[in-house]
């Protein structure tokens, strides 16, 4: 019996990544639900959501003026919600 | 005079396995205890790692393969369905994992004789599946296997299979060849497509979307390229040993000018090709083929084989119960035609030399037949 369609690859053809950090190029927001929100006004920039968000999805800068988050990675959790009083959630639309 | 296990033992002692997890199950314990005892006179140089179950065994040799060493282990009957979701795991992250299983029909109620119901639940795990007629030929498996599993152009795991009792427990004279020949024939394992190495990180069978596919087909590729690689092995081997074993996936018997033939895979086709001897001297023209390999499936080898017998049957010591004999469900696929299929010495049920004459009188005819 003939195969049809595929062709082998190797090496290729094992599921490995050798790439650092290419997960970043997954963009996994689209699974989220509940879209968190700093209040940046009333924020201290204690690090705590920053340390508790297993996605890395919260960036505080050098000089700890601005914090954000990615939205392209977050995905919804709620553990920041959880540790922070100045984080809230809103259902995504 | 060594036993079917004891064979086995010794493949991977001259294959220079270095890592063996192992749990005991009868009939394969004498295997791991072999082993035991040359680790511990020092005559084999691998680490034994007792583990607390099946499922454990096969991932300490998983993980063990990825840090690139040669690994072995056997089993039996349920602790290879306990093994089942790893072996996938085994095969998708391609490692050229070698494990023997002794094969026992499965519980309930409890057998501890063959059948091969163990093996082909296991058929659709991506593994190479090769079943031996004899004690000489498991040895040869075992070295060969490695050989085979670890071309890069396969990047498999392979069973090997041998019938419990029959062939584990009984002794026959086997040919053991030097560690220098071996180590001639079987370069060391140098992996570098699945290694866990510091110098150069890589995550291993990470989550895929659409790629699953991909990944999938180049499985499917990779067995299908295993079937020249499993004959040139076998041709090599041959050159060495002066035995090739049929030259790898099917081995003829008597088919040249039969006009009815029985397939049939491991130790059984002894007796077989006795009841073949037996009748051609009465002038039946009657043949037999032996499966080695059920994965990759040897369709092309079957059909050049059988294609000029006028009445074939299959006997399989397996049953899917709701479709029939294994084998012959899967003969009948690839030969296109009816095959009279004959279901048999199911955990261990004494088959022998009348009910095979029986069975050839029996052919031609398009049912699924019990011999009990």
């Amino acid at each position: 019996m003939k195969i049809i369609n595929i062709s082998y690859d190797g090496e290729s053809g094992v599921p490995v990544i050798r790439e650092p950090a290419s997960a970043l190029k997954n963009n996994t927001g689209t699974w989220r639900v509940f879209r968190p929100t700093i209040d940046s006004d009333r924020c201290v920039r204690c690090g705590k959501c920053w340390v508790f968000c297993p996605e890395g999805a919260i960036h505080i800068d050098d000089d700890d003026e601005d914090i954000w988050i990615d939205y392209d990675h977050c995905k919804g959790c709620g553990i920041c919600v959880n540790e922070c009083r100045f984080i809230t959630a809103q259902r995504e639309v | 005079m060594i036993t079917g296990n004891g064979a086995a033992a010794w493949g991977a002692r001259l294959a220079r396995a270095e890592i063996i997890p192992n749990f005991p199950i009868t009939p394969q314990t004498a295997i791991i205890e072999e082993i035991a005892s040359w680790i511990a006179s020092g005559e084999m140089d691998a680490d034994f790692l007792p583990m607390e179950s099946e499922h454990s065994v096969i991932s300490a040799l998983a993980a063990a393969s990825s840090a690139g060493t040669r690994v072995f282990s056997a089993t039996s009957s349920q602790g290879l369905l306990l093994m089942t979701e790893m072996m996938f795991v085994t095969s998708g992250l391609r490692l050229p994992v070698i494990l023997v299983n002794v094969s026992r029909g499965l519980s309930a109620p409890i057998t501890l004789w063959s059948d091969h119901n163990d093996v082909l639940v296991q058929r659709d795990s991506g593994w190479l599946q090769m079943f031996c007629s004899n004690n000489q030929e498991v040895l040869d498996s075992v070295v060969m296997g490695y050989k085979i599993a670890e071309n890069s152009g396969v990047l498999l795991p392979m069973m090997i299979n041998l019938d419990g009792f029959v062939l584990s427990a009984t002794r026959e004279p086997v040919e053991i060849p030097s560690h220098d020949e071996i180590d001639d024939f079987l370069p060391a394992y140098n992996p570098k497509h699945t290694i866990l190495d510091p110098k150069e990180p890589m995550s291993m069978g990470g989550a895929v979307f659409g790629e699953y596919m991909y990944f999938r087909s180049q499985q499917r590729m990779a067995m299908q390229n295993s079937k020249s690689v499993i004959t040139d092995v076998c041709a090599e081997w041959e050159k060495m040993t002066g035995r090739g074993w049929g030259r790898g996936l099917v081995e003829p018997y008597c088919l040249d000018d039969a006009d009815r033939a029985l397939l049939i895979c491991g130790s059984e086709s002894a007796t077989l090709k006795y009841t073949v001897d037996k009748l051609r001297k009465d002038g039946e023209k009657v043949g037999m083929l032996r499966l080695r390999t059920m994965r990759p499936f040897p369709c092309e080898e079957i059909v050049d084989a059988l294609s000029d017998v006028e009445e074939i049957g299959v006997i399989d010591q397996d049953i899917s119960p709701g479709s029939g004999g294994i084998i012959a469900t899967e003969v009948k696929a690839c030969l296109g035609r009816n095959v009279t299929s004959f279901i048999a010495g199911l955990g261990g049920r004494r088959i022998g030399v009348e009910k095979y004459e029986k069975i050839f009188g029996r052919l031609g005819r398009d049912v699924e037949e019990w011999i009990f």
